[in-house]
């Protein structure tokens, strides 16, 4: 749940905070199974608070982030993303799964008659 | 093994490694510990010798990384409410890690 949260919020603007305590404010523009994010339009703040920094595009590696801060509306976005997907996929899902148990029902129908016809023969 | 499962959609309170303490419901973990917390409350509280009362800072939705989860401890809610959290005293919680 957390990392597709991560992917849902891409857009959005973020504040990231590291682990040397330094906070980046920008929007996410892409991420990965490792946290990784490459965010646009930062504005990269040290530590102390004392200095800042404008940024067009900055990469963080995933492994630095203490924790990431998102504006509250993308729950209700992320929601609305997974209702239509679950939509779909029970539609889609149901329709597979019918013409799968189908397909294995004669083969292994088809296979055990051959199979006890050659277990009789070998006993014999 | 024992997971976070049970604790979905509860209040939760969070200790990091950095000895901060965050309330809030959590919306939904992973492997790795990754949390994601909503409503979060941090509160800061004052020493036992000092007259300031503790407070409470409002962060809306947190993504916390896993590896600076320290604690997870699931909330009672009537409890929680019950208390005068400003009145409450506590030294600052050492951070997790040593130099």
């Amino acid at each position: 749940l957390p990392l597709s949260l991560l992917n849902a919020a891409q857009g959005s603007p973020m504040l990231v905070e590291l682990k040397n305590g330094e906070t980046l404010n920008g929007h996410l523009v892409s991420c990965d199974t490792y946290m990784n994010l490459t965010l646009r339009e930062v504005v990269q703040t040290s530590p102390d608070g004392d200095r800042f920094y404008r940024l067009s595009e900055a990469y963080v590696r995933g492994n630095n982030i203490k924790y990431l801060r998102l504006p509250e509306e993308i729950i209700e976005v992320v929601k609305e993303q997974q209702a239509q997907q679950q939509a779909q996929g029970h539609h889609g899902g149901r329709g597979g799964g019918e013409r799968g148990r189908g397909y294995q029902r004669g083969g292994r129908g088809r296979g055990s008659a051959r199979g006890g016809r050659g277990g009789g023969r070998g006993r014999g | 093994m024992s997971s976070l499962g049970p604790f979905v959609g509860k209040t939760v309170t969070i200790i990091t490694s950095d000895g901060r303490t965050l309330t809030g419901q959590l919306l939904g973990h992973d492997q790795t510990t990754n949390l994601i917390l909503s409503s979060t409350i941090e509160r800061i509280f004052s020493p036992p010798d000092s007259d300031e009362p503790s407070q409470e800072v409002e962060h809306g939705l947190y993504l916390i990384r896993g590896d600076n989860v320290a604690v997870c401890g699931l909330v009672d809610e009537d409890i929680e409410n019950g208390i005068d959290w400003t009145a409450v005293k506590a030294y600052p919680l050492g951070s997790m890690k040593h130099s």
